[in-house]
């Protein structure tokens, strides 16, 4: 086991700059999960770690040691793909023993780990299968036990989950988060889909066009995102923007949202936001949980509005609102029983003590 | 196994399959004589000169389907075997061979096919009787003139015909999983 650092690592493919700098520390037994949109270099940030990809600059060290030019196999790691990438002739105790067998590890050693990880991923029963006798959650635990048994330094997860259904997705998120809490290895892991992210990770990494959005625990990401991107991106249904603008009513900071609505900002929110410039073009971040239905007796910071709402979404627990703001859909979640209908009225709250508020040109969150 | 160049000669490779072995016989024969007058080893005229030449018929398609087939092998499967610390030489016996033995299997039997059935080559190639191959020996010595001896020409052709068929019937599956694995890749 080991940490991994990276150091102002770039990765250029002719004119393209696919990873632009990135500076990473994972320390010893962490899971990490690097998260972002198609392209924006998480898979050919792993895939450096994994030596699969040369680096054009920059340093990558595993154990404090720099392994710029270590061939993959010298690496000490293991890493799961996406497609499983199991040998189709060999057993599945062969594929897990294979990389033992080639180290030419003792027998009876390669017997006790790969029953060992058989037992902790359930697959005991399968281990004379061939891979094409499984299903796809069976052949990504035969992954993940190929990887095991080598008790490698570093696990290395390719969006392992994203050829699995939903319901098995879920399932298999427990397990390797189980197997994490067993194994304790160091983990990186990528993944596109940002509750696989926030679920497993104990830091997130959000990258966007090759670059290190934000680095944080999954609440500080959700709560204090630093940028609009990640504000935007982590959290489901995401979060809403508003155009809006500061301004002073009578001594007391308001936020504009329209001609007609402008809301008075709680006391906490007016003395962080004293130093914006009044004019200047912002963006009011809310989360769809801070758009609820009106209750009965006000609360300092919880300010109510109409709304006519376009569509409701109901999911059970809660209902999900949608309704059109200055020609933008805005998302809200109620309770079931607030009485919300397509097309019909909704008297709405806001919660400001949960804002967000985003200078419009530079998305960074003030 | 993707390096530098490596679809540039995939394209010559195809390239060469598609000149017609009739016009290449002719320079092979010039080339063979010549080497015979140089180094005093007869090839023209011996069996064993047909296990050079009938390369440059199958070796050209063969490696084409094998392109086909080994690039059907997801890379993951490569990348796999090099995180497990396999050297590229253990890639390639270990997990690239097997895997891709149903097209070995095919392009076997599509290399013994074309050798066994060719007639042009050995007719060129070998004259005197006990140097001939069964093909073109039914034909030259079973046929005098007009004298046709159907009964031994029938059971030439039989006894040709046995191989092949039975190769097929054991093999036929993996011909046609190879074959179309070949063509929808290439």
């Amino acid at each position: 086991m080991a940490d991994v650092t990276l150091r102002k690592v770039i990765k250029r493919y002719d004119d393209v700059e696919a990873v632009r700098g990135i500076d990473l520390d994972i320390a010893d037994h962490e899971f990490v999960v690097l998260v972002g949109p198609s392209g924006c270099g998480k898979s050919t940030t792993l895939r450096m770690i994994a030596g699969l990809e040369d680096i054009t600059d920059g340093d990558i060290m595993i154990g404090g040691d720099i392994v710029n030019d270590v061939p993959p196999k010298d690496r000490d790691i293991a890493m799961v793909f996406q497609n499983y990438a199991l040998y189709p002739h060999m057993t599945v105790a062969e594929n897990m023993s294979f990389g033992l067998r080639l180290k030419h590890y003792p027998k009876a050693e390669i017997k006790t780990r790969v029953d060992e990880a058989a037992r902790m991923l359930d697959i005991v029963e399968l281990i004379d299968r061939k891979p094409k006798q499984l299903s796809g959650g069976q052949r990504q635990r035969v992954a993940m036990g190929r990887a095991i048994v080598r008790n490698p330094k570093v696990f290395l997860f390719d969006e392992p989950l994203s050829n699995l259904d939903a319901k098995l997705r879920v399932q298999m998120r427990i397990e390797i988060k189980k197997v994490h809490q067993k194994v304790r290895t160091t983990t990186v892991y990528v993944t596109h889909d940002q509750v696989e992210a926030m679920t497993l990770a104990d830091r997130v990494v959000v990258m966007n066009h090759g670059r290190i959005e934000q680095i944080g625990t999954p609440n500080e990401l959700y709560h204090n995102p630093a940028t609009r991107f990640v504000a935007g991106f982590i959290g489901s249904p995401a979060m809403n923007f508003m155009p809006c603008r500061l301004e002073d009513v009578a001594g007391k900071m308001h936020i504009r949202l329209t001609d007609r609505i402008a809301f008075p900002l709680p006391p906490n929110r007016a003395a962080r936001y004293q130093s914006v410039a009044r004019n200047e073009k912002l963006l009011l971040g809310l989360r769809p949980e801070h758009i609820t239905e009106a209750k009965a007796h006000p609360e300092l910071g919880i300010e109510t509005f109409d709304a006519v709402l376009d569509v409701t979404e109901p999911m059970g627990m809660e209902t999900l609102i949608y309704f059109t703001h200055e020609g933008a859909e805005i998302c809200g979640r109620v309770n079931p029983n607030a009485g919300a209908r397509d097309g019909g009225p909704l008297r709405l709250a806001v919660d400001l003590n949960n804002m967000h508020l985003l200078n419009e040109v530079t998305g960074a969150v003030i | 196994m993707r390096f530098w160049g490596s679809a540039t000669l995939a394209t010559g490779v195809f390239l060469t399959y598609l000149i017609p072995d009739t016009l290449l016989f002719l320079p092979l024969f010039k080339m063979f004589a010549a080497f015979g007058d140089l180094t005093g080893i007869q090839l023209i005229n011996r069996w064993y000169v047909l296990l050079i030449v009938y390369p440059t018929l199958t070796v050209p398609f063969c490696t084409w389907i094998m392109i086909g087939y080994f690039a059907s092998i997801p890379k993951e499967l490569d990348e796999a075997a090099i995180i497990d610390g396999a050297s590229w030489f253990q890639t390639l016996t270990r997990i690239f061979i097997p895997v891709a033995m149903p097209g070995l299997i095919a392009a076997t039997i599509f290399a013994f096919t074309v050798s066994w059935a060719q007639f042009l080559y050995p007719l060129v190639f070998t004259t005197s009787t006990d140097q001939l191959v069964l093909p073109v020996g039914i034909i030259t010595t079973l046929i005098k003139g007009d004298v046709f001896n159907w009964g031994q020409i029938m059971t030439g052709a039989l006894l040709g015909a046995a191989p092949p068929l039975i190769i097929y019937a054991f093999l036929m599956d993996y011909y046609i999983a190879g074959l179309t694995a070949g063509a929808t890749k290439g």
